[in-house]
């Protein structure tokens, strides 16, 4: 079994590289704590790692698309669900939720709606939104902005029932973060919060299927 | 939970971590970088550090593989 330091140093000098190792190539060579390790450790290289500038033609034929996109199928096998995968591409690709949302309104053309879609999005992080009911609109403006593929963010949110098997100790701390994120995030969003309203194009977008 | 065991660290150490996990530096180098370091102090901080990131991953995942 190969030692986790090692392994590291394997992935780290590939990527600084412009190597084409993904992280699931060295995640399969450990199982169990070291695994576990092994992950978070390359998680936070990653986060950390200096960003390269974004090309879209460069990016599709790159290694870094298939890393970012290996990231979330990393992350799949252990929690692969949008809450583990979500906050993990946000971080990686440097954004607060506040400003994930301002542009995900922008994207999907509900600016001045920056509330409800915050609402929205802060139940696809908690793995509390039916990922069959968000639309392809989203995952593809989304997907833009954390630097994957909406078809990925579909595949992770499949995942959905597998991943609500953590411990209720673990899942009560990251909820506390979350919900301190959440509180800021609604306070950063310009639009005040409307009386009771019906249906509108927000709603249909996160709930009304792939097709919305 | 790494930014959150780095941050509980103190700078010395928590520099000298970044240094050895995160830039690839051999401890020799880290310990150079930081005033009052030996390499033998640099090894034993960045084996505390994975020793206590094994434990709160234990935690997390409420299992324990020896």
């Amino acid at each position: 079994m190969a030692d986790v330091e090692q392994l590291l140093r394997e992935f780290q000098r590939d990527f600084e590289a412009g190597g084409t190792l993904r992280p699931s190539d060295v995640l399969a060579r450990v199982e169990g704590a070291d695994r576990r390790e092994l992950e978070a450790l390359i998680d936070a290289y990653l986060t950390r790692a200096p960003r390269r500038s974004f090309d879209a033609a460069a990016f599709a034929a790159s290694p870094a698309r298939v890393l970012v996109d290996d990231l979330a199928e990393a992350l799949q096998g252990e929690a692969g669900t949008w809450k583990a995968v979500l906050p993990r591409l946000r971080d990686a690709a440097q954004l607060r939720r506040a400003e994930l949302v301002r542009r995900l309104a922008a994207g999907l053309g509900v600016s001045g709606r920056e509330q409800k879609v915050a609402r929205y999005y802060h139940e696809m992080e908690q793995g509390l939104l039916e990922p069959a009911g968000v639309s392809d609109r989203v995952l593809v403006v989304l997907a833009g902005l954390v630097g994957t593929t909406a078809e990925r963010l579909r595949e992770a949110g499949s995942a959905l029932r597998a991943a609500d098997e953590s411990p209720p100790g673990a899942t009560f701390a990251r909820a506390v973060v979350h919900a301190e994120e959440y509180a800021e995030m609604m306070e950063a969003a310009s639009a005040p919060a409307g009386p009771m309203e019906g249906p509108d194009e927000v709603d249909r977008l996160f709930t009304g299927g792939p097709s919305a | 939970m790494i930014e959150d065991l780095l941050a509980a660290m103190r700078p010395d150490h928590r520099r000298v971590t970044e240094l050895v996990v995160f830039e690839d530096r051999p401890a020799s180098d880290a310990a150079g970088e930081v005033e009052g370091m030996s390499t033998d102090n640099v090894y034993q901080v960045v084996s505390r550090f994975r020793r206590r990131l094994r434990e709160l991953l234990e935690v997390d995942t409420g299992t324990c593989d020896g």
